[in-house]
């Protein structure tokens, strides 16, 4: 969670996928986005200058809600920010939801934000059977599985090694768009079994809930995507537990995970209906540090990965931990 | 969930590919489709900044 959410302008905000409400420190609501009113049904006018925690949601006057928030909000707590989960009571049932505090540099408010949690128990399963007499791997519906192991991503990643870093981007991406796009296949299936939707007829956040969780049953770690970036045409995603750093990572240039930024590009891909690009922007190395990558159409990630100096693009690049070109690499 | 544990490797089949618009949507709230229907793909002009970027060595 990052303070950059209190910079958004009101078209941003309304076009988070997550609820998002900004407070004075005394609990009065001076934002409040369109998710938030669709789920608590409420109209935004209405809220609007109103106490939070006294007159539209009664049932956050706890000492886990409003007590951390005032904590936060009166600099008592230490950190800028916190994250925890919650039940809220609304008149037409309950939602589990994952809320984010976060105190903004910005006119001294503080930034709520609403995740809806799901329990979306996908029927994924690792589980295969060995036939030791024909050496064939079975899944539960009896189709044939090949698993490969680390060996297999450190032998593919042999074919590109030596080769120039734009021609092993280039190649790991191809390789890894084509692999997102029919992982995604394979979830949209049991999605739509599941749960009767597809993924594009999905909220957003439970879309790409299924797809990060599908990448844990193959050991990939897991990612959330980062809205903020929106207006910019851009999508940021931050990879956890990449397996590719501690396999390949030998501090190249160019970083380790592209077959992974090829994957993300795939997964959103098949979520907006349009071919993308990801690139992958810094490489997690540290345990706990993100893999981050950018997410765009090819022509806007060019533009972006290449930026004139001093623009707009050329900052929000090295604010995102990204490698800003030499003076030779950018166009004239 | 009830039934046997589906593979990932049991897929692809019967799956429904078409976004139907019409088809009502079930939550009220923001759905895959409608939030990348408006997606400003090529982004804003990309403006100065408005602070010099770290000096070049």
């Amino acid at each position: 969670m990052r303070d950059d959410l209190s910079a958004l302008t009101a078209a941003d905000i309304d076009s988070l996928p997550f609820g998002y409400i900004a407070l004075a420190p005394d609990g009065t609501i001076r934002k409040y986005n369109r998710f938030e009113a669709d789920l608590a049904r409420k109209d935004p006018q209405e809220v609007l200058g109103r106490n939070f925690f006294r007159e539209v949601a009664p049932c956050t006057q706890v000492q886990e809600f409003e007590g951390r928030f005032r904590e936060l909000a009166g600099g008592t707590g230490g950190e800028p920010s916190l994250t925890f989960d919650f039940e809220f009571r609304f008149r037409h049932g309950t939602q589990a939801v994952r809320i984010g505090l976060v105190r903004s540099p910005l006119a001294q408010e503080v930034i709520v934000t609403v995740n809806r949690l799901r329990r979306l128990e996908l029927p994924l399963a690792a589980g295969v059977t060995a036939n030791p007499a024909t050496g064939r791997l079975e899944d539960t519906a009896g189709l044939p599985v090949t698993l490969a192991t680390e060996d297999f991503w450190c032998a593919l990643d042999t074919l590109w090694r030596h080769a120039p870093e734009a021609q092993r981007t280039e190649a790991l991406h191809r390789v890894g768009r084509d692999w997102g796009l029919r992982h995604a296949q394979r979830v949209e299936r049991l999605v739509q079994r599941s749960h009767g939707v597809t993924l594009r007829e999905a909220e957003l956040q439970i879309a790409l809930e299924c797809l990060s969780g599908s990448l844990g049953v193959l050991g990939l770690g897991r990612f959330d995507v980062l809205f903020e970036h929106r207006r910019r045409g851009l999508l940021v995603i931050d990879h956890q537990d990449s397996p590719f750093p501690r396999l390949l990572g030998d501090g190249r240039e160019g970083g380790c995970c592209g077959v992974l930024a090829g994957l993300h590009a795939g997964f959103l891909s098949h979520l907006s209906g349009r071919l993308l690009s990801a690139a992958e922007l810094s490489c997690g190395h540290a345990a706990g540090t993100p893999c981050r990558f950018a997410a765009g159409t090819e022509a806007r990630l060019q533009r972006f990965l290449r930026p004139a100096e001093a623009s707009a693009d050329a900052v929000l690049l090295a604010a995102l931990g990204g490698r800003l070109p030499e003076p030779a690499e950018v166009p004239a | 969930m009830n039934g046997p544990p589906v593979t990932l490797a049991d897929a692809l089949y019967e799956v429904r590919w078409d976004f139907d618009p019409a088809r009502p949507i079930l939550s009220p709230l923001v759905s895959t489709a409608r939030w990348f229907e408006d997606f400003p793909w090529d982004g804003d002009e990309d403006e100065a900044a408005p602070r010099p970027l770290r000096p070049r060595p």
